[in-house]
C-alpha cells in the first residue's frame, strides 16, 4: 500500500474538477454541494487542519448521499441516474483518498464520467474540453507513479502534455478504421427531453408555435444537383381525419403499404444525405418524393419515411427522391372514403361556397383549386399571429378573419377540396432551409416547418398545392428568417438568435462558417458511422477484410515507430554552432574506439593521451587542441576555419586507422 | 500478490527467471536491452483494460462517436506507455560494484551503480534482491548514480544475494517492465560477535593467561611514555593530560611481549558457532585494545598481530571456517 503524495493529491483533485464541471448544469442542487464540500475538505485535511475522517463520519456520509441520490433519482433509472451515482461516488472517495489505490479507483471512474458527459454535450467545444480533462487525468496517474519526493505542480501536466500529444495520432487511425457496430441492446436516451417538430395532429395555431423556435431540425447535403429554393418540400406526415377543427392521423393508417401506392418516377432524380436531429419522434423527412427507405426505416402511408423505433439519437441516411412524379394513379375505395372523410355537421358556409366555386370550374378540380387560390391571394393576409377561431373555424378563417399561417390555408383548402368530392390531405413538413455556401449544405430549423395539400385527380395521382404560395410567394421562395425578419412572434422563444440574422456583412459570413464547422463535426466526427463505409470504400477502393487489416497495420505499425524512435532517441543535445557539433561527433568517435574524454581532462591534455595511444594522430590532435583554445579564448575568428581543417583531417586519419586496423583483424 | 499465487503465476515467473539468468553469462556491468527486459501489464493496467472495455460498450451502445474517440485516445495511451515504460529500462547500464561484509544477522550492503542512457531520463527505478526491501531512485539531473542495497545475512561465510530484480512501472502503471541480472556480488558475513568471557588457562600457556587477565580487566600497569602521534586513543591517558602534564601513553606489561592466542582448542567446546561468535568478539576486544594476538583454528593458523588488516583476516578465517568448499 504506498501512500501517495501531497503534490499527487493536488493533482487527484484537480482531476476530480475537471470531469465533474460538464455535469454541473444538470446535476441536483445538493450533489453540487457535495462536490464543492469534499474537495474543501480535503484541501483542509491537506493543509493538516482536518484530520483524515473517522469510519463513522463516512458512514453517515455515504448513507446520506445514498438517500439523497434514491430520492432524486427514483423515477428514471436511465444514464442520468447512473451518472449521478458515479459523481457522488467521486466525491464521497475524493475525502479519503490516501493510498495509491484510493486514487486509481478515482482516476479511472473519473475517466469514465468524462466519458459519460459526451451523452449530454456534443459539441465542439465539449470535445476539446474532455480532452483537456483527460490531460488532466493523466498527470493525476502520472503524479502517483512519479517520485514522491517531487513537488512540482507542473512536471505531471508536462509529461502528460506529451504522452496525449504522442497517442493523438494513433486514436486518429483508430477512429476511422474502427468498425463501428449498432447497438448490442436498446438503451433509453433523452428520457426527459422532450418531443420537437412536427406533432401527429395539426390545429390551426400548431405550425406557428414551432416558428418561435430556432432549434435545428435537420441538415442536408445533396450530391450534385440542387432542387431549387421552391421544388425543397420536406415531407414528413400525412394528416387524413378532420374533425371539424383539428387535422389527424387516422388509427391504423400507419399500418398501410406505401408499395401499394405506386409511384412513377418522370424526371431527374435527387440524391442527397439528411443528419436528423432527435425529436423522439417515429416520423422523418424525405424530399418530395422518396423512392425506396433507406435500412432500419421504411415508407409509409402517404409516402412519407419513417423510423420504427423513435429517432431518440441523431439520425443519418441516405436517400433518393424523385421531384417530378406519378403517384398512386389509382385509389381503392377504402382510400377514396379515407381522403374524403369529413364531419358530417359544421363549417356550413364554407361547404356552400365550395359548392359554388365548384360549378363555377365546371367540375374540374384544378380550375377549382385555381379559384380558390385566386381568392386567397386577393383578400388573405400571412401571418404568424392570425386572430383565434371560435367554433367553425373553417367558416371564420375563410369569411372573417382571412388571415391565417400555413396551416390555416393547407386545411381550409383541403376542407374545400374534400366538401366538393375530391380527395384531399394535409401534408406536413418543412419548406426551404437556409443554404450554407461554404460547405454546400442546407440547414433546416423549426421554424422552417410547413404545411401544404394535396389533391388527388383521376389518372394524374396526387398534386402538391401550396395554398400559402398564392398568400405569400416569397416565403416559399425565401426562407422563413427572411420573410418573418419584422414580425415580433417569430423566434419569440429565441430573443437572441434573432441577432444572429444580420441581413449582410461579415457577420453572417462568420456564422455561416461556424455553422459549417459545426455541420462537418456533425457529418464526420457525431456522425461517422454514417460516413464510415463511404469514407473508406474512396480511400482503399472496395473495402475486404484483409484491406482493412493492411489498413490498420500499416499506419499503426508507422506510428509506433515514431512513438518508439521519439522515446528511445533521447533528448537532442542542445543548440550548438556546426563547428562544435563537428567536435563532438569526432569526440564521440574517440570514445566509440576506447579513447573517451574524461568528464575534467581539457582538451590539452586529452589530445596528449589520445596521442599517446594512437601515435598517427598525435599530430593533427595536438594542432586541435591549440586551434580550439584559439577560437574559444582568444576569440579569433580567423582560426575557425583551421580548426574546422583540423577536425576534418582527424576524421580522415581515423578512418585510415580504422581501415588498417580491420584489414589486420581480417 | 495474492492473484498472482492464485493463478500459479508466481511459479511461472520464478520459471522464467531461472530461464532468463541462464541466457546471459554473469557480467559486471550489464546493458539492458530489449533481450532482457520484459514486460507485462499491472494490475492497474488490467483494470485500465476493464475500464476500456466498459468505454467501449458505452460508446457502441449509445452511438457516440465522441466515447469512441476517446476510448480510442486512452487505448493509445495504453499502448504508448508500454514503450514509455520499456524505454523507462532500456539503454540503462548496471555495473555491480561491491558487497560489503557484515555480521550474521545485520543486513549486508551491496553497491550497485546505474548509469543512464545517453541524453535520456529513468525514473523511479526499483531494485531489489529476491525478498529483499527495494530501494527506488531517479536517474534524471545525474547519470550516474550508486544505490546501497541490503540482503538480510542469516548464516556466516558468503552470502549470495541472488539475482538483482530492476524493476519499474513508470510513467503510467499501467505495466510492469522488470528484468534479472545475475551480478556474482557476495559479500562476507561474519559470525555474530557473543559477548563471554575468555575461557581458563589449561595447560602452562602463557597466551591464555593473558588472555584471562585481559578478560578480567585488570592489567600490569608499568608506566607512561609519552605520546607519539599515530597511538590509539585508547591508551591515551587522559587524566595525567588533564592534570596538565602533556599528552602520555599508559604502558602495560605484556602488550608487546606476551602474545595472545585465541585458540579453538582452548575454547569451551559449547558448539562450533558459538564458539566461532566467541573468538570473533575477541578479535574485535583485542583489535580495540591494540593488542596483539594470533588466531589458531582447524584449518587455519594465522601468526600473532594487530591492526585492522590482521582482525579483517580473522573474521574472515571465522566466517569461512569449515565452509571452505564453498565459492
Amino acid at each position: 500500500m504506498k501512500q501517495i503524495s501531497r503534490a499527487a493529491v493536488i493533482w487527484q483533485l484537480a482531476a476530480f474538477a475537471a470531469v465533474v464541471i460538464p455535469h454541473l448544469s444538470w446535476l441536483p442542487f445538493w450533489l453540487i454541494g457535495l462536490c464543492l464540500a469534499t474537495p474543501a475538505a480535503r484541501l483542509m485535511i491537506h493543509g493538516g487542519r482536518w484530520s483524515l475522517p473517522h469510519w463513522s463520519l463516512k458512514l453517515l456520509l455515504i448513507l446520506l448521499v445514498a438517500a439523497g441520490l434514491l430520492v432524486t433519482f427514483s423515477r428514471e433509472t436511465g444514464m442520468k441516474a447512473t451518472v449521478a451515482l458515479l459523481v457522488a461516488g467521486l466525491a464521497l472517495k475524493l475525502v479519503e483518498i490516501y493510498h495509491r489505490r484510493d486514487a486509481l479507483v478515482l482516476l479511472y471512474v473519473s475517466l469514465f464520467v468524462c466519458a459519460t458527459g459526451f451523452l449530454f454535450h456534443q459539441s465542439i467545444g465539449m470535445a476539446i474540453y474532455a480532452l483537456l480533462s483527460v490531460v488532466v487525468v493523466i498527470a493525476a496517474l502520472n503524479s502517483i507513479f512519479q517520485d514522491p519526493q517531487r513537488t512540482d505542480l507542473l512536471r505531471p501536466l508536462k509529461r502528460s502534455v506529451r504522452l496525449v500529444a504522442l497517442s493523438f495520432p494513433l486514436m486518429l487511425v483508430l477512429f476511422v478504421l474502427f468498425p463501428r457496430i449498432g447497438p448490442l441492446w436498446s438503451v433509453p436516451m433523452n428520457q426527459q427531453s422532450a418531443v420537437s417538430g412536427l406533432s401527429d395532429t395539426l390545429a390551426p395555431g400548431d405550425i406557428s408555435q414551432l416558428t418561435k423556435s430556432d432549434q435545428l431540425a435537420f441538415r442536408v447535403s445533396f450530391d450534385g444537383r440542387v432542387p431549387e429554393p421552391a421544388q425543397r418540400y420536406w415531407r414528413s406526415l400525412v394528416y387524413t381525419e378532420f374533425d371539424g377543427r383539428t387535422w389527424r392521423i387516422p388509427p391504423g393508417y400507419e399500418r398501410w403499404h406505401a408499395e401499394e401506392e405506386g409511384l412513377t418516377v418522370q424526371g431527374a432524380t435527387v440524391d442527397y444525405e439528411v443528419i436528423y436531429e432527435p425529436s423522439n419522434r417515429n416520423w422523418l423527412v424525405a424530399l418530395d418524393q422518396p423512392l425506396a427507405a433507406p435500412q432500419g426505416m421504411r415508407i409509409g402511408p402517404g409516402h412519407t419515411l419513417m423510423i420504427t423505433r423513435g429517432a431518440d439519437r441523431r439520425l443519418n441516411y441516405r436517400l433518393r427522391s424523385a421531384l417530378e412524379y406519378q403517384l398512386q394513379s389509382r385509389l381503392s375505395e377504402r382510400e377514396r372514403a379515407v381522403y374524403l372523410q369529413l364531419p358530417p355537421e359544421g363549417n356550413l358556409r364554407s361547404r356552400e361556397r365550395a359548392g359554388q366555386w365548384w360549378e363555377e370550374a365546371y367540375g374540374n378540380p384544378e380550375r377549382f383549386v385555381d379559384r380558390v387560390l385566386d381568392q386567397f391571394s386577393r383578400t388573405f393576409t400571412y401571418t404568424l399571429r392570425p386572430p383565434a377561431l371560435a367554433n367553425d373555424p373553417i367558416d371564420g378563417f375563410l369569411f372573417d378573419t382571412q388571415q391565417g399561417f400555413c396551416g390555416h390555408y393547407a386545411g381550409a383548402l383541403a376542407f374545400l377540396l374534400r366538401s366538393v368530392g375530391v380527395p384531399a390531405r394535409v401534408v406536413g413538413g418543412y419548406q426551404g432551409g437556409e443554404w450554407n455556401p461554404y460547405e454546400q449544405y442546407l440547414t433546416v430549423r423549426q421554424y422552417d416547418a410547413h404545411a401544404w395539400t394535396e389533391y388527388w385527380i383521376e389518372g394524374r395521382g396526387w398534386v402538391r398545392v401550396d395554398p400559402t404560395a398564392a398568400v405569400s410567394p416569397e416565403r416559399i421562395v425565401e426562407s422563413s428568417d427572411r420573410v418573418f425578419a419584422g414580425d415580433p412572434a417569430f423566434l419569440s422563444d429565441a430573443p437572441l438568435a434573432r441577432l444572429r440574422f444580420a441581413r449582410s456583412g461579415w457577420l453572417v459570413d462568420v456564422r455561416r462558417q461556424l455553422e459549417a464547422l459545426n455541420f462537418n463535426w456533425h457529418r464526420w466526427v457525431l456522425n461517422y458511422q454514417g460516413q464510415q463505409m463511404q469514407f473508406l470504400g474512396r480511400l482503399m477502393g472496395n473495402v475486404s477484410m484483409e484491406k482493412m487489416i493492411v489498413a490498420l497495420l500499416v499506419p499503426f505499425a508507422l506510428v509506433m515507430s515514431v512513438m518508439a524512435w521519439t522515446q528511445l532517441r533521447g533528448r537532442r543535445s542542445s543548440a550548438k554552432s556546426p563547428l562544435e557539433r563537428k567536435l563532438s561527433t569526432l569526440l564521440e568517435k574517440l570514445e566509440r574506439l576506447g579513447l573517451p574524454r574524461l568528464p575534467n581532462e581539457t582538451l590539452q591534455a586529452y589530445s596528449l593521451r589520445v596521442g599517446k595511444a594512437c601515435p598517427v594522430l598525435r599530430d593533427p590532435m595536438s594542432r586541435l587542441a591549440s586551434c580550439d583554445e584559439a577560437v574559444r579564448y582568444a576569440e579569433d575568428d580567423a582560426q575557425k576555419s583551421d580548426l574546422l581543417a583540423v577536425i576534418h583531417e582527424c576524421h580522415r586519419v581515423l578512418r585510415s586507422v580504422q581501415a588498417i586496423d580491420f584489414e589486420e583483424r581480417a | 500478490m495474492s492473484w498472482g499465487e492464485a493463478l500459479g503465476i508466481n511459479r511461472l515467473s520464478h520459471k522464467l527467471r531461472s530461464w532468463s539468468l541462464r541466457r546471459f553469462p554473469r557480467d559486471r556491468t550489464v546493458t539492458l536491452t530489449q533481450k532482457r527486459i520484459y514486460i507485462l501489464p499491472s494490475a492497474a493496467g488490467v483494470s485500465f483494460m476493464v475500464l476500456l472495455l466498459l468505454l467501449l460498450l458505452l460508446a457502441i451502445n449509445y452511438e457516440s462517436n465522441l466515447t469512441y474517440g476517446l476510448t480510442f485516445l486512452l487505448a493509445s495511451l495504453l499502448i504508448l506507455s508500454i514503450i514509455q515504460t520499456y524505454a523507462n529500462l532500456a539503454g540503462l547500464e548496471v555495473t555491480a560494484v561491491s558487497g560489503h561484509a557484515c555480521y550474521a544477522g545485520d543486513q549486508a550492503g551491496f553497491t550497485v551503480e546505474l548509469r543512464a542512457a545517453k541524453g535520456r531520463d529513468h525514473e523511479q527505478l526499483s531494485l531489489r534482491w529476491d525478498g529483499g526491501t527495494p530501494r527506488t531512485l531517479d536517474l534524471t539531473n545525474q547519470r550516474v548514480a550508486q544505490v546501497e542495497l541490503s540482503c538480510p545475512a542469516l548464516r556466516r561465510g558468503w552470502l549470495y544475494p541472488g539475482p538483482l530484480k530492476l524493476e519499474t512501472q513508470f510513467p503510467l502503471g499501467l505495466f510492469r517492465a522488470w528484468t534479472w541480472i545475475d551480478t556474482g556480488l557476495r559479500a562476507l558475513v561474519y559470525p555474530r560477535p557473543l559477548a563471554c568471557r575468555a575461557p581458563e588457562s589449561s595447560g602452562g600457556d602463557g597466551a591464555l593467561e593473558s588472555n584471562r587477565v585481559r578478560a578480567q580487566g585488570i592489567e600490569d600497569f608499568q608506566g607512561f611514555a609519552r605520546f607519539e602521534s599515530g597511538a590509539s586513543l585508547h591508551q591515551i591517558a587522559w587524566k595525567v593530560y588533564a592534570r596538565g602534564q602533556g599528552l602520555h601513553i599508559k604502558q602495560y606489561s605484556g602488550t608487546a611481549s606476551n602474545d595472545v592466542w585465541l585458540d579453538w582448542a582452548h575454547w569451551p567446546a559449547t558448539s562450533d558457532e558459538e564458539r566461532l561468535s566467541g573468538i570473533c568478539y575477541w578479535a574485535i576486544e583485542l583489535t580495540q585494545r591494540e593488542q596483539t594476538f594470533g588466531l589458531r583454528i582447524p584449518g587455519c593458523v594465522l601468526v600473532p598481530d594487530s591492526g585492522e588488516s590482521h582482525r579483517l583476516r580473522v573474521m574472515k578465517a571465522l566466517a569461512l571456517y569449515g565452509l571452505e568448499g564453498q565459492g
